[in-house]
């Protein structure tokens, strides 16, 4: 069965690529939000599979979103997308349970691989 | 990855970050302290470094990098947000959308942006000496739609998928997935939209005319419910096509803060209306004049500081731009609270530019006195906007509104300040208009245009100098052939009847004779495209129900 | 600089062409509504499928003489103007590999004289055939510079 996935990003450009990536390799998208309040309650919502977490986000930002994530449901798999010069934030991320990281831009390959280690655990 | 499906999205989802951080700066100039502001301004930036980076596009990278790396500054405390930032991340924008309309034509990219990311690097706060002159104020910021770029503009959906800019709206935006009934809809399907209605009101006043040679009542009857149907179809297509003011009011705020900065003078600038819904179309063509009006009010409307304190007001000056909606007209004013304009004065400038003679001058009522100003030869000379305090380019802006349909009207109290009017129509694709013959061509004239018709005895007509006159209302007013004006053989008129519509021209009203009225009609306005869209006087052409063509004049440009 | 596929046509006992993308039809003339205040060679407006397009007599405005002929209409692309050309009549699609030779011309509406099976034959420039036309619409512009505001 297709795993289910929820894409958080406030960029609707970047949301269609992400979800044309994972459409691509089978995913099923669950849903998506396009900011860290939305996120947290859809997350609660949807009980995604997995989760692409953009950091720089407004109304709570991706480390927030992640924390309460995490607080609400510790099994929750959180991959956080970030770009290059934000190696800071990665590591208050990994503290917080993040699960891996994908770069932006986005390389589809690197993407599919990551999600699918991901997955498996 | 194949990008270039995500091309139309990133110019689109661009340009709303490039407008909402133009808002920014402008809002953040002041508060300055507002943490939410930079924050959002940081985001913009970073998003837009992180789309451009996704489509390969380095040059936007370099500047959008350079902007995130500036307001990291701001926000980590390291900088505060003065001028001198505000100045670079405005320029930025402009840079940006440049390089969006290189990649939007699909051609290389000649800006040099490296020089742009240098200074930002580098950039210190200038030493603190006097404060900055310009204060241009924004209302509460507003979400915005991409009229600039009419490919990628999204017409329905844009309050809810525009950047929504400043710290309070961010709150109350609304999560995307609530956006309820709303979708995405191609411009062009629009414009399509309006086409094919604008052919079935053609088609209309086809079956009408056949009507009219069958006399068949059940024909009528079908024509009349049609007819009622039209007009609603044409109705809700229109409002699909609205878009709010605030689409390009953004450019509006920066204008007057860069003409206020640029004449030394404090403004506090007021926009209502930002909601109110205009026409797409219309909206792209009302950009220019709108700047142009809200310029002279910055630059001559309003006094210096000094002279504003010395006749008793306060030192910053006021100006606002309000846009109401009066059931089927969109008003738009632009008021200051300047100097105002002296009828007199303009006047005897009238008068030494031999554009009046000193008889005519004293004819004049105050308000046509100062509709002056929207005479060509008028108001391009220096000396004469220094003493009427208005006038730069207000023919050209007075043009451009009737071009849309609309109607100007100035007025104004010496001393207290100035305002100026525009009264538009809804929409512009389908108007009412008068059809007249001249020789053997028919020719239409919007109906704002005209303020009514005559028909004339030749006993009527008084002979003052060269020109001929008659009295109307009491007022001497100057006849003028249409078909001379087009160059056409001057008609006949064997029973001694001249017929003829008065009308606005250079202030004061004209009757322009024609060789027949022929009543007046609703006709679907279509541009004439190249070449026609250069000739002076043609405003667009339309079909006639049956089948005729004729150009609809734009009495503003032949007179 | 030639394009590889070109409409030939003539006006005024000349031969010239244009690339074939940028036409997109050949019609019998039609009912056309004369123009107020165009210059003479603009025989009026046509209906071309809705878009209300110019009809220029192309000889009238190279200043050549014309010829009473019916004639054919070309009706250049939609996307690049409104505008429909009065042409004596219009011949075959040439292509490019019949082009025997071509050299430069001074006129900027000539894009270049070529060398055919047919004869030789001059290359319009469009869009400086639409510059052309337009400049002469603004030069011709009504006189509004008369004193006395009528």
């Amino acid at each position: 069965m297709a795993l289910k996935v929820m894409i958080v990003d406030d960029s609707l450009f970047m949301r269609k690529m992400l979800r044309d990536i994972l459409v691509e390799e089978g995913y099923e998208i669950a849903d998506e939000a396009s900011d860290g309040v939305e996120a947290v309650q859809k997350y609660k919502e949807c009980l995604p599979d997995l989760v692409t977490l953009d950091i720089v986000m407004p109304n709570k930002t991706g480390i927030e979103a992640l924390q309460e994530i995490m607080a609400y449901d510790a099994g929750a798999r959180v991959v956080m997308c970030s770009a290059i010069g934000q190696e800071a934030l990665t590591t208050a991320a990994t503290d917080a349970g993040a699960k891996a990281f994908i770069l932006k831009p986005f390389n589809p390959e690197l993407v599919t691989r990551v999600l699918r280690e991901v997955a498996q655990g | 990855m194949d990008m270039s499906q995500y091309k139309a999205l990133f110019l689109s989802e661009s340009r709303e970050y490039l407008r909402s951080i133009a808002e920014q700066v402008v809002a953040l100039e002041q508060s300055p302290g507002e943490r939410s502001a930079v924050d959002a301004l940081f985001r913009g930036a970073h998003s837009l470094k992180g789309m451009a980076a996704s489509m390969e596009y380095g040059d936007v990278v370099v500047v959008a990098h350079s902007m995130e790396d500036l307001m990291a500054r701001v926000r980590d405390g390291a900088l505060p947000f003065d001028p001198g930032v505000a100045d670079l991340l405005l320029e930025g924008v402009d840079l940006i959308d440049v390089l969006l309309q290189d990649v939007e034509q699909e051609r290389p990219s000649t800006l040099p942006t490296g020089d742009f990311a240098q200074r930002l690097a580098i950039y210190t706060p200038a030493p603190p000496k006097a404060a900055p002159a310009d204060q241009a104020e924004p209302q509460e910021p507003a979400a915005a739609d991409a009229v600039t770029a009419p490919h990628s503009a999204t017409a329905p959906a844009a309050a809810d998928a525009a950047a929504p800019p400043a710290a309070e709206a961010e709150k109350a935006k609304e999560p995307a997935g609530e956006a309820g009934g709303t979708v995405r809809v191609k411009t062009e399907l629009l414009d399509h939209l309006i086409n094919l209605t604008g052919e079935l009101v053609t088609n209309k006043q086809r079956l009408l005319t056949i009507a009219g040679e069958l006399a068949s009542p059940p024909l009528n009857d079908a024509i009349s419910e049609t007819a009622k149907l039209l007009r609603s179809l044409h109705d809700e297509v229109m409002k699909v096509r609205l878009m709010p003011f605030e689409a390009i009011s953004d450019r509006f705020q920066r204008s007057v803060r860069s003409v206020a900065k640029k004449s030394g003078k404090e403004i506090h600038f007021e926009l209502t209306g930002r909601e109110i819904g205009l026409d797409r179309g219309m909206l792209e063509q009302l950009v220019d004049p709108l700047n142009h009006m809200l310029r002279n009010a910055v630059d001559h409307g309003i006094e210096e500081s000094g002279d504003r304190e010395r006749a008793g007001k306060p030192a910053r000056g006021t100006v606002r731009l309000a846009v109401s909606r009066d059931r089927d007209r969109i008003q738009i004013t632009v008021r200051d609270d300047g100097r105002g304009m002296e009828p007199a004065t303009m006047i005897a400038a009238a008068v030494a530019k031999g554009i009046l003679t000193p008889e005519e001058g004293e004819l004049l009522s105050p308000r046509q006195a100062l509709m002056l100003s929207c005479i060509p030869g008028f108001s391009t000379a220096k000396e004469v906007t220094d003493i009427s305090g208005r006038g730069v380019g207000m023919d050209a802006v007075n043009a451009a509104i009737q071009k849309l349909g609309g109607t100007l009207g100035i007025e104004s109290e010496p001393g207290v300040g100035t305002t100026i009017s525009l009264r538009l129509p809804l929409t512009i694709a389908i108007i009412h208009a008068l059809v007249v013959q001249v020789g053997q061509v028919k020719a239409a004239i919007p109906v704002n245009a005209v303020q009514r018709t005559v028909e004339l005895s030749r006993r009527q007509i008084e002979n003052i100098g060269k020109r001929q006159m008659f009295q109307l209302d009491d007022e001497a007013i100057p006849l003028l052939s249409l078909n001379r004006v087009l160059g056409m053989p001057l008609g006949r008129f064997p029973d001694g009847i001249l017929p003829l519509f008065v009308t606005e021209a250079r202030g004061r009203r004209v009757g322009i004779v024609v060789d027949r009225l022929l009543g007046q009609h609703e006709l679907f306005v279509k541009q004439l495209g190249r070449p026609l869209a250069k000739m002076a006087g043609v405003a667009g052409g339309a079909t006639l129900g049956d089948g005729e063509i004729v150009a609809i004049l734009d009495l503003a440009g032949l007179l | 600089m030639t394009a590889e596929r070109l409409l030939l046509f003539s006006a005024a006992r000349q031969l010239f062409a244009l690339n074939l993308q940028e036409v997109c039809e050949v019609m019998e003339p039609q009912r056309c509504y004369p123009l107020a205040g165009a210059p003479s060679h603009y025989h009026g407006l046509i209906n071309f499928h809705g878009n209300l397009t110019a009809l220029v007599d192309l000889a009238g405005y190279l200043r050549l003489q014309g010829r009473p002929l019916p004639g054919k209409v070309l009706v250049i692309d939609t996307k690049l103007a409104h505008l429909a050309l009065k042409v004596d009549a219009v011949g075959s699609i040439l292509d490019a590999t019949s082009i025997t030779g071509a050299s430069s011309h001074e006129d900027p509406l000539t894009e270049a004289v070529l060398d055919t099976p047919h004869g030789s034959v001059h290359l319009l420039r469009l869009e400086a055939l639409l510059t052309g036309l337009e400049q002469e619409l603004q030069q011709s512009a009504p006189n509004n510079a008369k004193p006395g505001g009528t």
